[in-house]
């Protein structure tokens, strides 16, 4: 029997009028499948942004937590995007993601300090993990446009906000392990590792403390994730650090 | 406790009671997902990965995995047999390191008559070698199940004069051929006109009907080749793939039947509980579980895989 509970950091739940295939509408569905994937608790956003919806699916069971999505649109001439922080903290919500949006005549997401310095002042003050999809940094199609010199810039200017990158590839791993040495703060969530001993050798380069669970549901298979922990060489401890606690340590600190 | 070590404890106590006393003292037998969930070797399951490999390249410094890390990722998972291939011979810069690739497949099979079968690494390049070595998979003490071909890393015609000969072996000796064909981050393997790969591989298909073609990876995309599969009975599909698109074995099966369907784990190069899990939480029925992970390579593999041995 495995000692480790799953905290899973990338979930999404919610519907529109487009459905995508396998689309979790609720927490009831959602927590239906964490029961089957044996996940204990997941961070959740829901679809394009909407918050308020989040708020209150995430209100049903303890274990769901919300991941605040950050808007980039201003709401008027006296509005300032760093102001949402505190709707977020006032929410319970204890991490914020940044989202591209699908819409075709939308602005690509950029994310440089120099844009959005403000909001990850605010977020770096309360110690609130801040997502970022990690699939633009080696997957040029679509509507994100950012690098590693931007996540490397971010990292730097505010040494306190824990960057956590989602869903990396593998063929980004020797620019991470470099990061990740220059960079306390910076996470990244083990889907990165898919080849056989990668991932306890990510552990050896990188150590355990910012290694985390994120499975991408309802866009990924969670199984791959959850098998490659799973059946790793991985002491027991460590795979519980992976699964869940590292996680569970972040947003225990936050303020 | 955890909320898996809770649920998973609900399920025994209530299998039990429902069992009666005259069981109480007797646990049931787990689930292949109340198993794989509770991180445990699928040790009351045969396990057969039709796509496997040891040696390979240098990383991080680390030595390539030999045979017995192959070895000790089965047993860490409950793979009881793997159908492998040498890395090492794919990727041979010459016929010399090319057959010593396969000979050292073929050794490795002698040392591990129970656990171990090998493809011949088919290399088009070297088509004198591949042709030289290809009687030794009619040997039935080589230890050889059929050939693999490698057209991404080879950048070989599908329908090229090559592989034409090893398609023309296999199907007259009714052979199972595992091909990697498609990859999401090299060009695909070429045909010599241009022409779609579905189009050239169902004319292969028909021409070589007695070849058992395994199409590696599921062929990348659900879309394009399980209905291709489902139309073409000498064609099945392999399970490995790094990452897949949620429900995508659900999917595949939809579109194709589970009959056509083998597990592999492209272990030791991807992570071979990765794809254990990928089959064991999929929403399907558990015999169609045991067929993917053993039965389906069975019957296509026949005699020439070593009788199941838990």
């Amino acid at each position: 029997m495995a000692d480790w509970s799953y905290f899973d950091c990338d979930v999404m739940i919610g519907t529109s009028g487009i459905p995508i295939p396998d689309e979790m509408a609720d927490a009831t569905a959602l927590l239906g499948r964490m029961d089957h994937y044996g996940l204990d608790k997941a961070l959740v956003y829901y679809r394009e942004g909407r918050n308020e919806r989040g708020v209150a699916e995430a209100a049903k069971s303890d274990r769901i937590e919300l991941c605040w999505v950050l808007s980039l649109t201003l709401r008027g001439p006296k509005d300032h995007l760093e102001d949402q922080v505190d709707r977020m903290i006032g929410s319970g919500a204890k991490a914020a993601r940044l989202l591209a949006s699908d819409g075709p005549s939308d602005a690509p997401l950029i994310i440089k300090p120099f844009l959005l310095g403000k909001v990850y002042e605010k977020l770096q003050k309360h110690r609130a993990p801040l997502l970022i999809e990690g699939s633009p940094l080696y997957s040029p199609e679509g509507m994100a446009r950012y690098s590693l010199e931007d996540i490397d810039a971010i990292c730097g200017e505010f040494p306190d906000l824990p960057i956590i990158l989602l869903r990396t590839h593998r063929s980004l791993e020797t620019q991470l392990i470099l990061m990740m040495r220059k960079h306390r703060n910076l996470y990244f969530t083990h889907t990165l590792a898919t080849l056989y001993g990668q991932l306890e050798q990510n552990v050896e380069m990188m150590g355990i403390d910012r290694v985390l669970f994120g499975s991408q549901m309802p866009y990924w298979d969670p199984s791959l994730p959850i098998g490659m922990l799973n059946y790793s060489d991985l002491p027991p401890e460590q795979k519980r650090r992976i699964a869940g606690a590292n996680l569970q340590g972040l947003l225990d600190r936050v303020s | 406790m955890t909320r898996r070590q809770f649920v998973s404890a609900s399920i025994g106590t209530g299998a039990m009671l429902a069992c009666g006393r005259r069981l109480a003292h007797a646990a049931p037998a787990k689930s292949i997902l109340e198993t794989v969930r509770d991180a445990e070797p699928l040790n009351n399951v045969e396990v057969i990965d039709a796509h496997a490999h040891f040696g390979g390249v240098l990383r991080n410094g680390k030595l390539p995995p030999g045979v017995q890390a192959l070895i000790r990722a089965m047993d860490g998972c409950g793979i009881n047999q793997s159908l492998f291939s040498n890395s090492a011979a794919i990727g041979a810069p010459t016929p010399d390191a090319f057959r010593a690739g396969n000979e050292a497949a073929i050794e490795a099979v002698k040392v591990h008559p129970d656990r171990l079968r090998a493809y011949l690494v088919f290399q088009p390049h070297f088509l004198d070698a591949s042709l030289a070595m290809a009687e030794r998979v009619l040997d039935p003490k080589a230890g050889l199940v059929g050939f693999k071909l490698h057209g991404v890393s080879h950048n070989y015609p599908l329908d090229g004069e090559g592989y034409r000969r090893a398609y023309q072996f296999a199907h007259q000796h009714r052979l199972p051929v595992l091909f990697h064909i498609m990859s999401s981050h090299r060009a695909e393997t070429p045909t010599l006109r241009g022409e779609s790969l579905p189009v050239v591989l169902a004319r292969v298909l028909d021409e070589f009907s007695g070849m058992k073609l395994i199409i590696a990876h599921f062929g990348r995309s659900v879309e394009d080749w399980a209905g291709f599969t489902a139309k073409h009975p000498n064609a099945f599909m392999e399970t490995a793939a790094s990452g897949v698109p949620y429900r995508t074995l659900e999917r595949t099966i939809a579109a194709a039947g589970p009959e056509r369907i083998l597990f592999g784990t492209d272990s030791t190069y991807l992570s071979p509980g990765a794809q254990l899990a990928k089959i064991a939480f999929a929403d399907i029925a558990e015999e169609t579980k045991k067929a993917i992970f053993a039965s389906n390579a069975r019957r296509v593999f026949g005699g020439s895989i070593a009788a199941f041995n838990k």
